[in-house]
């Protein structure tokens, strides 16, 4: 079903870098090609600093890029409706819950808009809090009211930035639950960043793994759900499992490329070999 | 919310006991001393209190009245003014390195030692006070604004930019909310410096307020004067600070303690 649906973004050839002080141009990004359909999830995993945070902030314009396109909407040309989150809430401390949630220019011109922000609390549990502010919240609330502001204003893609990185294991379980729920309801294109490969697989159709320097996708898995049993069931999953941690395995050899790591997986290796 | 540690019970009235010690403690030293007229005893200073409320009466009113306005005027003006150029150098390049410079270099010279060359360019009178207290607030007030629109947190900007496009006023609204909470402890050390130039001032070049009734008091050697004008000083800046803070979180209640 998934293939029939229209394209929604088409990344080609995507060069993206920045000078640094001493003039000299680092590349952070080279030749990077995605496709993301209507409706679909895609994950991008890869090592820290290979330059996750740089793709999405250059999607959303907020980092130009050096070549490359970037183009939403191929063929009809339509302003996307982009909503961010990023690992530690960005709820404005000066607006209550339900300012907040129905911050966004779309919802604003929506009559019940009051309604739609209560929806969205009781579909996150968190309801009966739209007078408070987010001071007065958990984290894992603050969490959850922030995917619920960038729901409605209803993107037609929600970046997720390591949502649920400061989260612990609890809330986080949790709030990737209500999450995929929403985010499969109203069909909302979805791109995740994050280094946890359970969320990744959890919440995805695709996974693409950023690796090399420049980076650039070096693999993609297509993630099938279907077997795994209901949302639930699936992180118990053996074949989700076994997946999970051939991809860990793979983040773990690029991330031994660069660093210490290196010579203690060498260690280990020799140690296997005798 | 219900808080979860709170201060024990008997903590909280710490600050009432170790005022009666103070007491004691410089009833001792006048007693050891035995000169009043250099180190006065608490009876003496109550009976300096009493004679500036009862016997010379409305004359202190008019004194802490005057000298409170003259803090507040200055503190406003001061504190207007920062916000205004705070803004202006921490978003235009031009303002920044034109009159940022020029702050920065004004800034370093101690609003105290203005009070001379104020007096002979504006003589005894009220701009002089109010100028010189807006000219203390004025640096601390737009350092702090400078640094904090500076240091806003820029995914505040980009959340904005996402959910509410080409709405350049709410783009300028979030870039003051976010940065509120750093400029008002630059407006909070002001309320401190305004009543320090307050004092200052109305030493130099007035004939009005606390600061004109100390400096008349020693001159006509009555230390007991003189330690009950500062009490009414420091109760008026604790009292500002106080309803500050009152006025603030009552208007903000957002604010995070």
């Amino acid at each position: 079903m998934i293939m029939n649906k229209q394209t929604f973004i088409n990344i080609s050839n995507v060069n993206i870098g920045y000078a640094r002080s001493d003039g000299s141009f680092n590349h952070v990004i080279k030749d990077l090609n995605l496709t993301l359909k209507i409706g679909e999830s895609v994950s991008i995993l890869g090592i820290s600093g290979i330059g996750k945070s740089t793709l999405l902030h250059s999607i959303c314009h907020f980092i130009p890029i050096e070549s490359g396109s970037i183009e939403f909407f191929p063929g009809i040309s339509k302003e996307p409706r982009i909503s961010i989150v990023f690992q530690e809430s960005t709820l404005f401390p000066w607006l209550t819950v339900e300012e907040n949630i129905i911050y966004g220019d779309w919802i604003r011109q929506n009559p019940d808009k009051i309604d739609m922000a209560n929806k969205l609390l009781a579909d996150f549990r968190i309801p009966n809090t739209n007078k408070l502010y987010p001071k007065q919240l958990s984290g894992g609330m603050k969490q959850r009211v922030d995917i619920a502001r960038a729901i409605a204003n209803k993107p037609d893609i929600l970046i997720l930035d390591e949502p649920f990185g400061h989260l612990d294991y609890q809330n986080r379980l949790q709030s990737e639950s209500y999450l995929l729920k929403v985010i499969r309801e109203q069909e909302i294109a979805t791109l995740l960043v994050t280094h946890n490969v359970e969320e990744a697989l959890y919440l995805s159709d695709y996974i693409y793994i950023l690796g090399g320097k420049p980076a650039t996708i070096t693999k993609e898995i297509f993630v099938t759900n279907t077997k795994w049993g209901s949302d639930d069931e699936k992180r118990f999953n053996e074949e989700f499992m076994q997946l999970k941690k051939s991809i860990e395995d793979t983040l773990l050899k690029e991330f031994s490329k660069y660093t210490e790591l290196k010579n203690y997986l060498n260690d280990k290796e020799d140690i296997k070999n005798k | 919310m219900k808080k979860l540690v709170s201060t024990p019970r008997n903590i909280s009235y710490l600050g009432w006991v170790i005022v009666p010690i103070v007491l004691v403690f410089w009833e001792l030293i006048a007693i050891n001393i035995g000169k009043p007229k250099i180190f006065p005893r608490l009876a003496n200073i109550g009976a300096a209190l009493y004679f500036f409320f009862f016997v010379k009466e409305g004359l202190v009113y008019k004194d802490i009245i005057t000298s409170f306005i003259r803090a507040l005027a200055g503190f406003y003006i001061g504190s207007l003014l920062g916000i205004i150029m705070g803004i202006s150098t921490a978003k235009s390049v031009f303002f920044k390195y034109s009159l940022g410079r020029l702050f920065n270099f004004l800034r370093a010279v101690t609003p105290v030692a203005l009070v001379s060359i104020v007096v002979l360019w504006f003589g005894i009178g009220e701009f002089a006070q109010i100028f010189l207290i807006s000219w203390g607030v004025f640096f601390t007030v737009w350092v702090s604004v400078d640094l904090g629109i500076n240091k806003v947190d820029e995914r505040f900007i980009w959340v904005t930019k996402t959910l509410r496009k080409d709405d350049k006023l709410e783009l300028w609204k979030v870039y003051l909310m976010s940065s509120f909470k750093v400029w008002l402890s630059g407006l909070k050390t002001s309320i401190g410096i305004a009543f320090i130039l307050v004092f200052v001032g109305e030493l130099a070049g007035a004939t009005t307020g606390l600061g004109h009734r100390i400096s008349i008091a020693y001159e006509i050697g009555r230390p007991d004067q003189v330690v009950s004008g500062l009490i009414l000083l420091g109760g008026l800046g604790a009292f500002s600070n106080y309803g500050f803070n009152k006025l603030i979180t009552w208007i903000f209640p957002w604010i995070e303690k």
